[in-house]
């Protein structure tokens, strides 16, 4: 029952953020539907279908296997995130080592 | 070592290796990409029932007498937690596989494109703050899960031998 109580809170919480940023993007006026709304799904490929994919990612649907750049991005970034993280902690480590 | 930081490390490093492979839809393909997307949302809830005696402590003690350590823990992990949701609701809006195969169609809107990846890469930063700032449990723990047991089998392999 807790566990139960603890989901709700979660889903609540996210559905809540969810809501606010659905909202947002509404509001803001991007949400003008495009000439081509619905026939995503009648012709997914289609260059119609495909050009929603505006950066050329749609040869991913086949998912060949090749070299795993997103993989690899994805590592140096998080690995650049934490370096920094890292050094501000040691800086900080050395400067109250100085002042003390 | 408890069963409960075992369950933790195994369920992140699941998670972990499952955030990679989405980090990459042209190698895992979109429909995986997309359904494997879903499947981390559930195990994102199971690792915040897992930490939620800590979420609900900090929570408290906040503003009052936490350390400033914990204080940029959390703010960053609702950062994280507010990103992830802004990444799954651009991709549930943008997807191509998994809501048609559910009978969802929604419409179509490039904002929620941009967004997503905007927010994918955001993640990514965000994500090597949260494990860098929990490095050090990382490492421990997994020290303890996978090499106790060898270094006992050592020990007894060893006063076996003696």
């Amino acid at each position: 029952m807790k566990i139960v109580f603890q989901v709700l809170v979660i889903l609540v919480i996210a559905a809540l953020i969810g809501g606010l940023m659905y909202a947002g993007v509404s509001a803001a006026g991007s949400s003008s539907v495009s000439s081509f709304n619905g026939e995503r799904l009648e012709q997914p490929s289609t260059l119609e279908g495909r050009e929603f994919r505006p950066d050329g990612d749609h040869d991913e649907r086949d998912g060949e296997a090749g070299f795993p750049g997103g993989v690899v991005k994805a590592l140096v970034l998080m690995s650049f995130a934490g370096g920094v993280y890292s050094v501000a902690v040691w800086a900080g480590k050395k400067a109250k080592q100085a002042t003390a | 070592m408890s069963n409960s930081n075992r369950t933790k490390l195994l369920l992140d490093i699941g998670t972990f290796l499952a955030f990679l492979i989405t980090m990459d839809p042209r190698f895992s393909g979109l429909a995986i990409h997309e359904w494997l997307s879903i499947a981390l949302a559930g195990t994102i809830i199971i690792h915040l029932l897992l930490n939620w005696e800590w979420i609900v402590n900090v929570t408290r003690r906040l503003f009052v007498k936490a350390t400033n350590g914990a204080r940029i823990n959390y703010v960053l992990n609702w950062l994280l937690f507010i990103d992830g949701i802004l990444i799954m609701l651009s991709g549930i809006m943008i997807s191509e596989s998994a809501m048609p195969a559910l009978g969802v169609t929604l419409p179509m809107n490039f904002a929620w494109r941009s967004m997503h990846d905007i927010s994918a890469n955001l993640a990514l930063l965000i994500m090597g703050l949260h494990l860098a700032m929990h490095w050090n449990w990382i490492v421990t723990t997994f020290k303890r899960v996978f090499f106790s047991k060898v270094k006992k089998q050592v020990s007894l392999s060893a006063r076996q031998e003696a």
